[in-house]
């Protein structure tokens, strides 16, 4: 199997580029000269672009489908899901901005918290681990009812994006 | 004699940083020269595997030389610093924090942490090693005085790699933690397009740990139902080997719309189980595939799925990629990873210690 590590032959000229290396594919060595015949990728990428140009231009897509795909993304929105405080910290960044006292300040705190680490730090390992624990199930199950409604929509004759949400909210 | 270790926060069993510190450490040795892992913290497997951070200063010497592997903000970075020895960072590349401030504000302050340690360390090193000239730039840019890229050692035959047979509707897979700068989101939008044009019936796996991103996770989720497939998609969180291995057995073309990425092992892994790879042309990405996948420098999902549907009817586009990635592996394989090793100790001047 050509991927397995240790029975790939030695590559031509195998070296690390060292000082100024620019550019794609400085410090990895070319491929050989009996590389085969390159497809026409970027022919084919040209062609599907242009293909979804005219399909946009033409209206060609359901509606439904493009407003969909712009659906926007937003990951931190609405309620903070349980997965953002699973994880436990006993140790947060110290940081202060009023000179000279700061520093002193933050000297003393993590000097009070290397101290007390060996206390604290597998107290909140262990909730974090728990949380966690409880937090896969949560979206095992979760997934297990999604793959479910999916298969029973499935059989339906088409399934239809929700409708799309306006943006900023 | 001259000795040559390796720091570094975490040593884990499973990430791609973790193995290649131990496969330097057995090139090291094999050159004849000393050489350990000092880590903060070592994953419970690895416990004898390195030691303890703090024992470091007390066993090197001004000629010894300690690699520091960067890819996040640690306290460890204060006593690489501080050591009174020859020093050099390997650099894994660190995210830009801005992915990260509005799902998980904690590994945000870590990456900012990262970047610091980056200006601060990189003009006071021999050398700084990077696993691609992408990473490279960013050491010269904070003021590295010499580079050496050395491509990640590569050790595939954990995922047992076979030629990938997807029985039943097309599968498209991307194997990553689940971050917001690898943009998992556009697969779902691709997904979506794809099973609306040829491929009613595609899937879309997505392994990948997301312990620190729980939040960015929980947004894939909604957008996949917001999308009406989220039936069709899977996030089965971290897996072990064998278990990405057999996902890997079962896929039909690898994805990638990674927006950062320092080099992209997933890529290798693909090709190792004969799969064509559509990838967006974005940060090392172009470096690490040459040519041997299909670039996209757009991100409309319609294109993405014009593209994916054509790999999958197209079998001579296929055969051709599938070729050209195993082609492409050879770059990777051991013996130029140990031929790089002996590069760096010339550049190091170790050869001679090495040679006895």
């Amino acid at each position: 199997m050509s991927g397995q590590a240790g029975s790939v032959p030695d590559p031509p000229s195998p070296s690390g580029s060292v000082g100024a290396t620019t550019g794609a594919g400085a410090g990895f060595p070319a491929p050989g000269v009996d590389t085969p015949p390159a497809p026409d990728v970027e022919g084919m990428v040209g062609e599907v672009t242009a293909e979804v140009e005219n399909g946009r231009r033409l209206g060609t897509y359901p509606a439904p489908l493009i407003a969909a795909l712009e659906v926007p993304f937003h990951p931190d929105e609405g309620l903070e899901p349980p997965e953002a405080s699973a994880v436990v910290e006993s140790a947060r960044p110290l940081r202060s901005t009023r000179p000279v006292v700061g520093g002193v300040t933050v000297f003393c705190k993590r000097a009070v918290r290397r101290m007390l680490s060996w206390y604290v730090a597998p107290i909140a390992r262990d909730q974090t681990r728990f949380n966690l624990a409880i937090l896969r199930e949560l979206r095992a199950l979760e997934e297990r009812v999604a793959r479910l409604e999916g298969s029973s929509a499935a059989s339906a004759p088409e399934e239809k994006p929700e409708s799309p949400r306006p943006p900023g909210r | 004699m001259t000795a040559i270790h390796q720091l570094l926060p975490v040593l884990s069993p499973g990430d791609a940083i973790g193995q290649a510190v131990r496969r330097m450490r057995s090139a090291f040795r094999e050159a004849g020269l000393p050489s350990e892992i000092f880590a903060d913290q070592a994953h419970q497997r690895l416990q004898g595997e390195a030691r303890p951070a703090a024992e470091l200063s007390a066993r090197v010497g001004p000629g010894d030389v300690v690699l520091y592997h960067l890819s996040i903000g640690a306290p460890v970075a204060r006593l690489f610093a501080g050591l009174d020895c020859r020093r050099a960072i390997v650099y894994h590349n660190i995210t830009p924090s801005t992915y990260y401030r509005a799902t998980s504000p904690r590994v945000a302050g870590w990456l900012d942490e990262g970047r610091r340690d980056l200006a601060r360390l990189s003009p006071a090193v021999e050398i700084g090693v990077a696993d691609s000239a992408y990473n490279a730039a960013e050491l010269r840019a904070a003021g590295c005085p010499a580079t050496m890229v050395i491509p990640p050692p590569v050790d595939l035959a954990r995922l047992d790699p076979r030629p990938a047979r997807a029985a039943g509707p097309p599968r498209l897979i991307f194997v990553s933690r689940l971050a917001p700068n690898k943009r998992q989101e556009d697969l779902i939008r691709v997904l979506a397009a794809l099973r609306a044009g040829g491929q009613p019936a595609a899937t879309l796996v997505l392994p990948g740990g997301w312990d620190d991103t729980e939040a960015y996770a929980a947004g894939l989720r909604r957008l996949a139902r917001e999308l009406g497939v989220a039936g069709s998609v899977e996030l089965p969180g971290r897996r072990s080997d064998r278990e990405i291995g057999d996902l890997y057995a079962g896929a039909s073309v690898a994805v990638c719309a990674s927006e950062h990425e320092g080099f992209g092992m997933h890529l290798l892994e693909a090709w190792a189980f004969d799969l064509p790879v559509v990838a967006r042309a974005a940060a090392a990405v172009p470096e690490t595939v040459g040519d041997a996948a299909i670039l996209l420098r757009t991100r409309d999902p319609l294109v993405w799925a014009g593209v994916v549907d054509r790999v999958i009817r197209d079998g001579e586009l296929r055969r051709a990629l599938v070729e050209r990635g195993r082609r492409r592996l050879l770059d990777f394989s051991d013996a130029a990873f140990t031929q790089r090793i002996r590069d760096l100790l010339e550049r190091l001047g170790l050869r001679r210690s090495a040679g006895g």
